[in-house]
């Protein structure tokens, strides 16, 4: 049965949590947003090599703390240095499912199917079934 | 559904829905998630391929004239729109039982509000002949004008604000195909957005099932053994025989 819309839509935006690269690329698309007169930052994180953990964990915090962004793309080899923090925000915005956390593949590593949270969560329930 | 008058016959009519439904689920998943790795595979080819093109508009314009420093910073006071927009709405399917987020890109903003967006302070005047000449007040004609150009050059002032513009003023063509495949990939991540969230829709109604399934359950246990307590309880009552 195809799907229907029930509720009137929110515009919202996509942040970008990447290396140079992707950040480049996905600004280069027409994602990048900011606006210092509302006291709104960018919504893209650049992930260097001598990027500190911490640093990276306040951006994604910082992004996952707004409320005009609806997707996050982060590069998987960055996730996996914060699986912690996403699992921590999977589990909040179990009701709205907002932000959306989405893994990327990244420059440096190919797309690992079985690193993915969403497939091996999805693993997990069917097994358990 | 109508009721049944025996309610051990509606008990399992419900039990075989739940199951029947919860085995539809499964099979939904599992193609949601075959659905997943195809288009996430699809988003690493367009990624690829938009870091070639990066690669060679870098080593066209040299590696400082494509990086993080043309990007806007924290620091800089110039605000940036973004010209893809995500609308998220609420979806249902499945007669409302399986209810998700479903995202889409919001067509490009008009030209009043690019006009409104920039900070520049300088307005663009351009001085149409055949506007001027139907009336001979000129102030009247502002407004006439601002409109026409407003209408006019709406392509013109996308493309001001067209992020390609931070790596130069005539960029190469390898980087104008990067920023071709970057476009493509957003569409594939709005896709990407929209399975994931219908997945977790479909979790959602799972566990819900499963949850109702063991209630029913629990609650035909607890009634097998209070029946059973009134049968044992029955055959205890009974005076025991007198044998003479």
């Amino acid at each position: 049965m195809p799907a229907s819309k029930y509720k009137n839509g929110e515009q919202r935006m996509i942040g970008v949590i990447g290396d140079e690269d992707t950040c480049t690329g996905f600004l280069l698309a027409g994602v990048g947003d900011k606006n210092p007169k509302k006291g709104l930052g960018p919504n893209f994180f650049v992930v260097e090599k001598m990027t500190k953990q911490a640093d990276i964990e306040e951006g994604f915090r910082s992004l996952v703390s707004r409320d005009d962004i609806a997707v996050i793309l982060i590069c998987q080899h960055i996730a996996n240095d914060i699986r912690y923090l996403i699992d921590e925000q999977t589990a909040i915005a179990s009701k709205s499912a907002l932000p959306c956390i989405l893994e990327i593949p990244s420059k440096q590593i190919a797309y690992d199917g079985s690193k993915d949270p969403v497939l091996s969560k999805l693993r997990q329930f069917l097994g358990e079934k | 559904m109508a009721p049944f008058p025996n309610k051990d016959s509606d008990e399992v009519l419900d039990k075989s829905a739940i199951d029947e439904e919860l085995s539809d689920l499964a099979v939904d998943l599992l193609l949601l998630s075959q659905e997943l790795i195809n288009t996430k595979l699809k988003l690493e080819t367009l990624s690829k391929a938009g870091w070639m093109e990066m690669a060679k508009a870098r080593y066209i314009m040299g590696p400082s004239s494509v990086s993080v420093l043309q990007l806007p910073t924290q620091e800089s006071e110039k605000p940036v729109c973004a010209s893809a927009t995500l609308d998220v709405s609420q979806c249902q399917r499945n007669s409302g039982s399986v209810r998700y987020n479903y995202y889409s890109l919001c067509p490009p903003s008009s030209p009043s509000e690019e006009q409104t967006s920039g900070s520049d302070g300088i307005r663009l005047r351009k001085f149409d002949i055949n506007v001027l000449s139907e009336d001979g007040a000129a102030g009247s004609k502002v407004e006439k004008v601002a409109a026409a150009a407003a209408g006019g050059s709406s392509a013109g002032r996308s493309s001001v604000n067209d992020p390609i513009r931070w790596f130069g003023f005539m960029p190469p063509m390898p980087l104008r195909q990067s920023q071709n495949h970057f476009k493509s990939a957003v569409d594939t991540v709005v896709e990407i957005a929209n399975i994931q969230s219908e997945i977790r829709g479909v979790e959602d109604r799972i566990k819900f099932l499963n949850r109702t399934k063991k209630g029913k359950m629990e609650s035909k246990v607890e009634g097998s053994i209070s029946t059973q307590d009134l049968e044992e309880e029955k055959v205890l009552s009974l005076e025991p025989l007198n044998i003479h």
